[in-house]
């Protein structure tokens, strides 16, 4: 009897498929009419068809045996209709959905006369490229109960009745809710939470589901990319990515910012991340690509994501993914224009003296030396001033230089891409210009790219593509920094005369060139034009189900040539013949891998291998030659030859080489254990014979608990997935020929001719070997609610031994260091990211609150150096301490009048600093120095909050940084901005004299010079580097569609953008410093207004 | 096998193959230093040797260690610690401390001696005398640093053999070992040096005999004394004077003269600097010398008067030194006159005057002189009491008016580091002091003769040179410091003398005030650079600084 029942369902369940379609209009609520007198069942059943929508399910011949109908019913429900049709019938029905089963009448199924309304509902869920996803889970709402989607994304759950509601919800896709009603078969296509493809990471060789990652990896989506405009990719790292430490050390045009993943490790060797464009390492940096040709940046920080880069995964490896072609439903290609105008604000400059207070610091700094008689002004002005400055004080002529040399920078970028795809083809053609005028004068960058990135398919197995970047920029002033000269520059005098002829030395002081020569049309140029080439070519077979070989080729060539010219007018000239220079540089750096990947589904395993055979070299080839004496200025630098004498000719190589294998196997059971495991080596050019080859391997470990079916009821978990990895990474740290003892060049004279000599310039080393990082990674990623609360935790612990250390030498070897695999460091941390939508609205484009919050934790430790575990106290470096402190004695005040004698017996006077005698033996040695501080901060957070509303949003960016010390440039000896010598213009400090006994700063001496500037004037220069800056404030109008529309556009937004508004520092606010991320250089906000158009 | 299958897998086998031997280093823009066990590197390694002199001689660190802080001169406009013995003489100092610091760089220059030495017993091919000439200019050389560090730093790390591996063991040899190496180095060199070296530059055999002179009469001043010593300073003194090509020059001033490589018989030996950019150097003795004139009425800066870092200012006792009426050596050290370079109208002692290009400008004088002297002339004077930080009487044996331009600290002169006069000197102090005061006598004599100002007439000559004559009750171990003052004014080597003739605190006490404020015994060491210390193994334990510091 259950299997015939069975039957009959399946057989209704067809029947109702073939009604549906010519009946779905049909409602349960639907009234009846019938007015029948002996009618046939089977005829009545039909009207009640016809008026229903209802389909009947019936035996024909057993329908024979029915009782003719007579029955009156007017606007009655179904239920009705059918009770009064099937009253004394030897029938029953039962009503499943849209059709009524009619059955011969048993005992049981009288029992079961009452209505069984439960349904099945089944389907499949895909993702919105119409690719099958498993795992989906497709519960009924307000229940636990539910289904998950099996590999080809089918599901069947079974509601009791029709009214019940499907939720459907999967990581990195937005959840949807379907209700039930009437149908049977509900198919999904999940939209991505993002509009990146969330799901997929990619990962070092290859692209994993994000719930499978078993490593510490994080990623920065598209979206997050074009929130805010940044001119260098690197930007878009600090504050976003926890455990990324991103400083900008300079703002002039065209430079780059540093990254430094989970603190510094190595020591002498880069601390800098491998970056790995589009599949290719490079080495050759970042600045020449355009950041909104980015699609995606995956940091990969553990040493199981990044072992696979083995010998150059040491610092984190940044995965760079460039946009490529989308297929849209039409076909058609779509053009977008992004582009962005801006404006560059000085908001601080050097807090130097203006005029008058100068004026009164030299007086002070000679009155200290008894060279400066107050009660006789005239007279002692006129010995310390020469006439030229004396003049100019009388007549209140002072200029402030740091005003004169800068401007309002500006910038401005423009992309046009084009994009789209076919079946078989993709494509994506970007063209990029970017301009920076910077906002210290004669400093700018320009920036002309294209890239065009390609696949094809051919056929089924094949498939090959492209990603080219082509890159000139031209840079203006890169090695020309006037500021520092600026700011030192003494304010008496003007830089005109009467007539507007620019004065040579305003004060009368021979070594105070006026700055402004520099800016005299023609007279300084420091031009570098830069052409790059980068691409990456790749060629895919598929030779079997599941396996294939790829071959990706990646060219990297770069070239520069740079034009020095400085007219006889300018500060380095200063009146002397005009001087020349040339140089170029051809670096071509190629990256060849081989790679065999294999992965197989079989029931509940899944392997992924992957086999890599890989070669990359890069060949650094440069030239220069310098001339001065030109005897016409408008050569220039274009006729070297025309010059009286040669300077200086040289000429550079330099080449190394990586060989690399390496395998990976994920293995996955269940969706829940996952285990990664790789193996790499690689030899390097750089190492002697026998020390060339480096093995890196790496295990992770990862614990899907949320696809536990103990946690199935667990509605508010929505993500939990547990991370444990080890591995260990290389770093050459070393520059090729390092390990070669080599002979430097020198240059005497005998007969007053030249007589180059040899000297022993280093020492061999032929043992150097690798510097490896052993590191572990435990991580928890969690979601709650649906998604609404994300994030991750991660602890890691790394030990990097064999550092390629300089072991300082005595200098009495004749030598000041050596190479050699010494010491060890160990880096500990923990990180926490954080997303959350604070507030979800119900409607569409209602208003939306987002947080996402980073914090990271490290600690620095040197555990062992040169000599073992012993400090190293001349590059003050220690045991349990920081890669990088300051040492240094510490200031504790000024000596105050009356204490004549006790300053004497520390070898210094009443108003000069007191140092603090740590080891009490009553003076000031060596001993004396403690640690200061540190220089990469322990804590750093970024906080970024986003709110939309309709068509508005808004983003407010935060970071911060606590735990470390900076050193302000402008107060570091041996500069003249800290000299208090009564010469050069410094930063307008609390200085001492008798009248003003201060504790801040010593008392200014005529003739102390910046080196070494004041006694322990080195002690001047450190603050704490904590802040709170408030980093982006963007606020973005997407317009209506059909004005855009109406624009011929598909959409348009257009945004406005503060970079950089405000800072919290007591380095700012209470000592006048400039800004605690780059003290050299006046500060700047950025105010940008910018447009995204899609055709 | 499809066609496919076998691209791909030639493709790997091709790879596989062929990429082995990239890893192999293709050194292209440097030298190995298996180099120097040739003959022609070999060569190349003794001109590197020659290169450390530029480290000390015509730099400032050079100046600054030798120059001020003595009798002779004291602060001008510079950095005061030096001269003042502030708190900042001390071990971190850059002077000492930095890379490019004395020491550091001695160091290096010992080093390629040292690799240069040991890597002539691997050169074959090459004339034995040849070679034993080169070999010996590095043993000069080695000597030379050695005996520049033994005086300014005392007991120190002595090492004769190249540094081929990272060591950080060194310790404090005592200064009586050190100087037996220089004086064993030295006697290799007299044996092996030609008189007349094969170029202008080279070490000869005098100054190899002049150097030695000079270590001999060191050590008799330093506790390593050995009871010879005097005697032997004399005779190799008095081997220099009779039988070296030397000789003094008639007129004094003639033997700073700048041009056609600063070659004349009085020079011994000299580090080498010249116009050749590429390989010249940079002698920048002149800027600490020079003056600061520039700002003057009627006076800009140019080339013939100099960059004026204006450190190295005379003391009085320096400007008294001299009976300018018979001495020429006033005038051939001191520059007291500047002649106007950019005319124009200036107010001068209180008048107008108008200033044509060639009028004296300004002079400086060792008298002080009366208001109605100065109503008197058209330009302004300055005498002692009106010396500035700046404007004094200069000391013009290291301008530099060849330099390629105005502000070019790049100085083309050679600085004289041994000559005939200072061989005089030597030979006197050491007769002296080993009791042959008559012979001493007959040294000074003769030089302060050549010294005399040359006369209209001969008898007028005559007549001065022998008012310049001493007698032998004048002789003292005071008045031949004051010769040598007289004579060798600012030569890079007054602190040394007062070290060695342990006279550094008492004459500094007297004639310098700004230095005798803090000036302590401990002062006639420098400080070891802390770097040293920190980098030896043991660190001031096994190499401890110099009491004091």
């Amino acid at each position: 009897m259950k299997s015939k029942m069975f039957l009959i369902m399946k057989l209704s369940f067809l029947l109702c498929l073939v009604t549906l379609l010519h009946a779905s209009a049909a409602t349960f609520s639907q009234r009846i009419n019938l007015h029948k007198r002996g009618y046939s069942l089977k005829e009545t059943l039909n009207e009640i068809h016809k008026q229903s929508g209802y389909s009947f399910l019936y035996d024909a011949i057993m329908l024979r045996s029915a009782s003719p109908v007579t029955v009156d019913l007017k606007n009655v429900s179904l239920k009705e209709a059918l009770e009064a049709c099937f009253i004394n019938q030897p029938f029953t029905y039962t009503i499943n959905r849209n059709t009524i089963v009619v059955t011969p009448k048993t005992e049981a199924s009288i029992e079961k006369a009452v209505i069984d309304q439960s349904v099945i509902v089944k389907g499949k869920v895909t993702n919105s490229n119409g690719d099958p996803l498993s795992g989906v889970s497709v519960i009924i709402k307000g229940t636990k109960q539910g289904a998950i989607t099996d590999e080809l994304g089918n599901y069947s759950v079974r509601l009791p009745d029709m009214d019940g509601t499907l939720v459907y919800s999967f990581i990195g896709y937005i959840q949807q809710e379907v209700k039930v009603g009437d149908k049977d078969v509900i198919n999904i296509t999940l939209q991505d939470k993002a509009p990146t493809e969330n799901e997929i990471v990619i990962v070092g060789y290859g692209t994993q589901q994000r719930k499978d990652v078993t490593g510490a990896v994080s990623v920065i989506d598209e979206k997050a990319l074009k929130e805010v405009p940044v001119s260098t990719p690197q930007q878009m790292l600090q504050g976003r990515v926890a455990g990324v430490y991103v400083t900008q050390g300079d703002n002039r045009p065209g430079a780059a910012p540093s990254v430094l993943i989970r603190g510094q490790r190595s020591i002498s060797g880069g601390n800098d991340p491998l970056y790995v464009i589009d599949g290719i390492p490079t080495t050759d940096g970042l600045s020449d690509i355009n950041p909104s040709d980015i699609k995606s940046m995956v940091v990969l920080k553990d040493a199981s994501a990044t072992a696979i880069y083995g010998s150059r995964g040491a610092n984190g490896v940044i995965l760079i993914t460039t946009a490529r072609g989308t297929y849209n439903k039409n076909g058609e290609p779509e053009v977008h224009y992004d582009t962005y105008f801006g404006v560059k604000k000085i908001s601080r400059y050097a807090k130097n003296f203006n005029g008058p207070d100068f004026v009164r610091f030299v007086r002070d700094a000679y009155e200290a030396t008894g060279n400066y008689d107050p009660s006789d002004p005239a007279a002692s002005d006129a010995k310390i001033f020469d006439p030229a400055s004396l003049e100019a004080i009388q007549n209140n002529q002072f200029t402030d230089w740091q005003r004169e040399i800068t401007r309002d920078g500006f910038t401005q970028n423009h992309k046009l891409s084009i994009l789209g795809a076919s079946k078989t083809t993709r494509y994506n053609i970007s063209l990029g210009y970017y301009n920076d005028i910077g906002q210290i004068k004669l400093q700018d960058y320009k920036r002309y790219s294209l890239r065009a990135n390609l696949d094809q398919e051919i056929g089924k197995s094949v498939k090959m593509g492209l990603s080219m970047l082509g890159s000139f920029n031209i840079q203006n002033g890169a090695d020309f920094n006037p500021y520092y000269g600026a700011v030192i520059q003494s304010p008496v005098g003007n830089a005109y005369d009467k007539d507007g002829n620019i004065i040579a030395f305003p004060n009368g002081d021979a070594l105070m060139y006026n700055p402004l020569t520099n800016f005299i049309p023609g007279n300084l140029i420091d031009k570098t034009k830069r052409t790059r080439i980068l691409a990456s070519l790749y060629g895919e077979i598929k030779l079997a189900d599941g396996l294939k070989y790829r071959v990706n080729f990646g060219p990297d060539i770069t070239n520069s040539r740079s034009g020095d010219y400085a007219a006889s007018l300018t500060t380095s000239q200063q009146g002397q013949l005009p001087k020349a220079s040339n140089s170029d540089q051809f670096i071509f750096s190629y990256t060849l891998e081989n790679l065999l990947t294999y992965n197989k589904t079989f029931g509940k395993h899944h392997l992924d291998l992957t086999g890599l055979y890989s070669v990359q070299q890069r060949e650094d080839e440069s030239t220069s030659a310098g001339v001065k004496d030109l005897p016409v200025g408008s050569v220039t630098y274009y006729n070297l030859g025309s010059a009286n004498t040669i300077t200086g000719v040289g000429s550079g190589y330099s080449k190394w080489d990586i060989l690399s294998y390496m395998a990976r196997a994920n293995y996955g059971f269940d969706n829940r254990f996952l285990v990664t495991l790789t193996a790499r080596e690689d030899g390097s050019s750089r190492f002697a014979p026998g020390h060339q080859w480096g093995f890196f391997p790496s295990a992770a470990f990862a614990y899907n608990i949320y696809n536990e079916h103990f946690l199935k009821n667990a509605s508010y978990l929505s993500n939990l997935k547990i991370r444990l990895s080890y591995g260990r990474t290389g770093n050459t740290a070393l520059s090729p020929y390092g390990t070669q003892g080599l002979l430097s060049r020198t240059a005497y004279t005998f007969n007053d001719e030249s007589a180059f000599g040899y000297m022993p310039g280093s020492i061999a080393n032929p043992n150097l070997k690798w510097e490896t990082t052993e590191s572990y990674n435990a991580g928890i990623d969690f979601g709650f609610f649906q998604e609404r609360l994300t994030g991750s935790l991660e602890a890691y612990r790394s030990h990097t031994f064999d550092l390629l250390l300089p072991f300082v030498l005595p200098t009495s070897t004749g030598f000041s260091t050596v190479t050699t695999n010494i010491g060890s460091t160990r880096n500990t941390g923990f990180e926490m990211s954080l997303s959350s939508v604070n507030i979800l609205s119900k409607r569409e484009k209602g208003f939306q609150w987002t947080t996402d919050l980073t914090a990271a934790f490290n600690k620095e430790e040197i555990l062992e150096l040169s000599a073992g575990k012993v400090d190293d106290v001349a590059d003050a470096r220690f045991i349990g301490e920081a890669v990088q402190v300051f040492y240094d004695y510490q200031k504790i005040g000024i000596w105050q009048n009356g204490q004549d004698e006790q300053a004497a017996k520390f070898s210094s006077s009443v108003g000069q600093i007191k140092i603090a005698d740590r080891n009490g033996n009553g003076k000031i040695d060596p001993e004396d120095r403690m640690i200061l501080g540190q220089k990469h901060p322990k804590w750093t957070f970024g906080l970024n909050n986003r709110f939309s509303f309709k068509n508005i949003d808004l983003g407010i960016f935060i970071v911060g940084q606590t735990g470390n010390l900076i050193a302000d440039y402008f107060r570091t000896v041996p500069n003249n901005s800290i000299a208090l010598g009564g010469r050069y213009n410094m930063i307008d400090v609390d200085y001492w004299t008798p009248e003003n006994p201060t504790n801040a700063y010593p008392q200014p001496l005529s003739g102390q010079s910046g080196s070494p500037g004041p006694i322990y004037g080195s002690t001047l220069k450190y603050f704490s580097g904590s802040f709170l800056r408030l980093k982006n404030i963007d606020i973005g109008y997407r317009l209506p569609k059909r004005i855009a529309n109406k624009m011929a556009a598909k959409s348009l937004r257009v945004y406005f953008n503060v970079t950089n508004p405000y800072v919290f520092s007591s380095f700012v606010h209470k000592y006048d410093g400039i800004d605690p991320e780059n003290t050299s250089e006046p500060a700047i906000i950025n105010y940008q207004l910018g447009l995204n158009v899609t055709f | 096998m499809t066609m496919k299958k076998l691209i791909l897998y030639t493709t790997i086998l091709i790879l596989a193959v062929s990429c082995k031997k990239l890893l192999v280093e293709d050194v292209r823009t440097q030298i190995s230093n298996q180099y120097l066990n040739t003959p022609a590197g070999l060569e190349d390694g003794v001109k590197a040797c020659y290169v450390a002199l530029r480290s000390w001689y015509g730099t400032q660190s050079g100046g600054w260690l030798t120059v001020f802080g003595t009798d002779e001169y004291t602060n001008g406009n510079a950095d005061p610690t030096f001269n003042n013995y502030t708190a900042n003489l001390n071990p971190a100092n850059g002077v000492f401390n930095a890379t490019s610091g004395v020491w550091a760089q001695l160091y290096k220059g010992i080093n390629t001696c040292n690799a240069v030495i040991a890597a002539a017993a691997n050169v074959s091919g090459m004339d034995s005398t040849l070679k034993n000439t080169r070999l010996a200019e590095a043993y000069f050389l080695r000597a030379h640093y050695y005996f520049l560090l033994v005086q300014t730093f005392g007991p120190l790390e002595l090492t004769l053999t190249p540094t081929n591996s990272a060591s950080s063991v060194a310790t404090r040899t005592p200064v009586k070992e050190v100087y037996s190496s220089i004086i064993s180095d030295l006697n290799f060199a007299i044996a092996h040096l030609p008189k007349t070296p094969s170029d202008i530059g080279r070490v000869s055999l005098a100054a190899a005999q002049h150097g030695l002179a000079k270590v001999y009469l060191t050590r008799a001043g330093s506790t390593a004394a050995e009871s010879s010593d005097y005697a032997r300073a004399e005779a190799l003194a008095e081997e220099v004077i009779t039988t070296s090509d030397a000789k003094l020059l008639p007129d004094f001033k003639d033997i700073f003269a700048q041009g056609a490589g600063e070659v004349n018989p009085e020079v011994i030996f000299s580090c080498q600097y010249s116009l050749n950019p590429l390989a010249g150097g940079g002698n920048n003795a002149h800027l600490d010398f020079d003056c600061g004139y520039d700002g003057q009425p009627g006076m800009m800066r140019d080339l013939a008067n100099g960059r004026p870092y204006a450190h190295f200012k005379p003391t009085a006792y320096m400007l008294g030194l001299y009976d300018q009426k018979y001495d020429s050596r006033f005038e051939g050290t001191f520059k007291t006159v500047w002649y106007c370079n950019k005319p124009g109208t200036y107010t001068i002692n209180g008048k107008s005057v108008q200033m044509h290009l060639g009028d004296t400008a300004f002079i400086t004088t060792t008298r002080e002189v009366s208001q109605s002297e100065r109503n008197a002339v058209s330009y302004k004077i300055f005498a002692p009491s009106d010396y500035t930080t700046t404007v004094w009487p200069m000391n013009s044996k290291f301008q530099d008016s060849l330099r390629t331009a105005i502000n070019d600290a790049n100085g083309t002169k050679d600085l004289i580091i041994y000559r005939l006069g200072e061989t005089y000197l030597i030979a006197a102090e050491a007769a002296f002091m080993a009791g042959h005061p008559d012979k001493a006598l007959v040294y000074v004599n003769t030089l302060r003769r050549r010294a005399a100002i040359q006369g209209a007439t001969p008898e007028i000559t005559a007549a001065n040179q022998a008012a310049m004559e001493v007698r032998q009750s004048d002789l003292s171990l005071s008045f031949f410091l004051d010769e040598r003052a007289r004579e060798l004014s600012g030569e890079y080597m007054r602190w040394f003398d007062l070290v060695r003739t342990k006279t550094l605190l008492s004459r500094v006490k007297l004639y310098n005030p700004a230095a005798a404020v803090l000036i302590k015994d401990y002062h006639v060491l420098r400080p070891i650079p802390q770097k040293q210390i920190d980098a030896t193994q043991g660190t001031s334990t096994a190499f401890p600084q110099n009491t004091g510091y």
